[in-house]
């Protein structure tokens, strides 16, 4: 399955969300559909990466065009390489974090929420069982707003999951929301 | 011996890829007990003696500090006597490489929580501690050891004096902001940049102004992740921690002046 995720393009990413995201209106039929299983998407990381890489060469800009005000060109030069190293770390970390993300997968069934993510032929899995989620929280920053999608976070502070880049991160939250109060219900009953 | 070469290994790419799990206080601590509070700044201080020992130690066996022939300061000859040992003298110089480190960490420390404090923002001290422990006993440790090796190194003259000129212009630009007639003991240099920069000096000026951003940067993180605050609070906290070193310059040239009596109101 991991495999399979890893080579799948952003746009099969969205058709997988999108399938079972059409079952999570609550119900029977979203029961019907369980699990759901997603991935994140790489675009806000790809974006943030444009505007690192667009920030640096306005920074860069400035110091060349100023380079009295920064001290002369032996100091402007110096601010200039330290500027390059800067943004190399920045463009490593935000690539990293899109190699990661290709390999994540998150499942949520009737009874847990998983996060699992496979690197160099080693599989980490994280599980949150659904009568243990305490609280859900939804998080959009303007890159993500634009885009469509969310990070939603279960159990925050408490050692949760957190579903990073899904789409439609409304209907995400919603669907765990309506799994805990079923849940619940159910545990009441008993 | 593969966990700790492991451990390392993660603690670096951490430090350059990660600062905000370095920062970040791990789930389920400090906020429980007294018992949690006191078990986690146990954690803490043994984290920060470590990373105290692992910058000041090669520092202190390189001579740097209180080497052999050196007097001791007064401070410390009441503790060690005027004449000690080889192994009181290496503890002696030892504090004395610690101090600058240690002082700055607690200044640090108090500014960053004042400034939460006053911002109503403050999620309990340890939360601060966490962040300023690993922020300053990892990317400051690193600032120093770097500015120590450009004091001590060989082919790095340029760099050297470079790092002495910047601060000695910040100290007279203190002075003239002040108004204050105080002579500093190093003459106001003429230009920042003696000349050309070799290249192991120039790699060491690049390491120095990454480690200073890597500085704030986590001293920013660790605000916001620590204490759920806004990007106002982390900035203002880092405002404080920069204001700092002015706050310092300004105070000494203040008592200086009253104390050679030449300070006029």
């Amino acid at each position: 399955m991991n495999s399979q995720l890893s080579s799948e393009s952003d746009e099969a990413q969205h058709e997988t969300t999108d399938s079972t995201d059409a079952g999570y209106s609550g119900g029977r039929r979203s029961r019907r559909n369980l699990p759901l299983r997603t991935v994140p998407s790489i675009r806000p990381v790809l974006v943030w990466m444009g505007v690192t890489v667009l920030a640096a060469v306005v920074v860069a800009g400035v110091i060349l065009l100023n380079q009295n005000a920064f001290g002369g060109a032996q100091t402007a030069n110096l601010l200039l390489n330290a500027l390059l190293v800067l943004t190399l770390l920045a463009v490593i970390r935000l690539s990293i974090r899109v190699f990661i993300l290709t390999r994540t997968q998150y499942v949520i069934d009737s009874n847990h929420i998983t996060r699992r993510y496979s690197l160099l032929m080693r599989t980490w899995s994280r599980e949150v069982p659904i009568h243990r989620v305490r609280s859900s929280e939804l998080r959009q920053s303007r890159i993500q707003h634009v885009l469509g999608f969310g990070t939603v976070e279960v159990n925050q502070g408490l050692g949760g999951i957190q579903l990073e880049n899904v789409h439609n991160p409304e209907q995400v939250r919603e669907t765990l929301t309506d799994l805990t109060k079923r849940q619940d219900a159910a545990d009441a009953s008993l | 011996m593969a966990f700790v070469i492991g451990n390392i290994v993660k603690g670096l790419y951490n430090a350059v890829f990660r600062p905000a799990a370095l920062v970040t206080v791990p789930t389920g601590g400090p906020d429980r007990s007294l018992p949690a509070k006191v078990d986690q700044a146990f954690r803490l201080g043994i984290v920060y003696l470590v990373n105290l020992t692992l910058y000041a130690g090669p520092l202190t066996v390189a001579g740097i500090g209180i080497g052999s022939g050196q007097s001791i300061p007064p401070w410390l000859a009441g503790f060690t006597g005027t004449e000690p040992g080889a192994l009181l003298r290496f503890l002696a110089g030892f504090v004395q490489n610690s101090l600058y480190l240690l002082g700055i960490t607690v200044a640090t420390l108090v500014g960053a929580h004042i400034a939460l404090v006053i911002t109503l923002q403050s999620k309990g001290f340890l939360r601060t501690a966490h962040s300023v422990v690993y922020s300053t006993s990892i990317y400051l440790a690193g600032i120093f050891t770097v500015v120590w090796y450009l004091t001590s190194a060989e082919g790095v003259a340029t760099a050297r004096e470079f790092v002495i000129n910047v601060q000695v212009a910040f100290i007279y630009r203190m002075i003239d902001l002040t108004e204050s007639d105080l002579v500093f003991g190093i003459d106001r240099p003429d230009v920042i940049v003696p000349g050309e920069f070799s290249t192991t000096g120039e790699y060491a000026i690049i390491v120095l102004a990454l480690l200073l951003v890597y500085y704030f940067y986590s001293l920013y993180l660790g605000t916001r992740l620590n204490h759920d605050a806004g990007r106002f609070e982390g900035v203002l906290v880092v405002l404080i921690v920069i204001l700092l070193p002015i706050t310092y310059v300004i105070g000494s040239i203040i008592l200086a002046t009253i104390q050679s009596g030449s300070f006029g109101i």
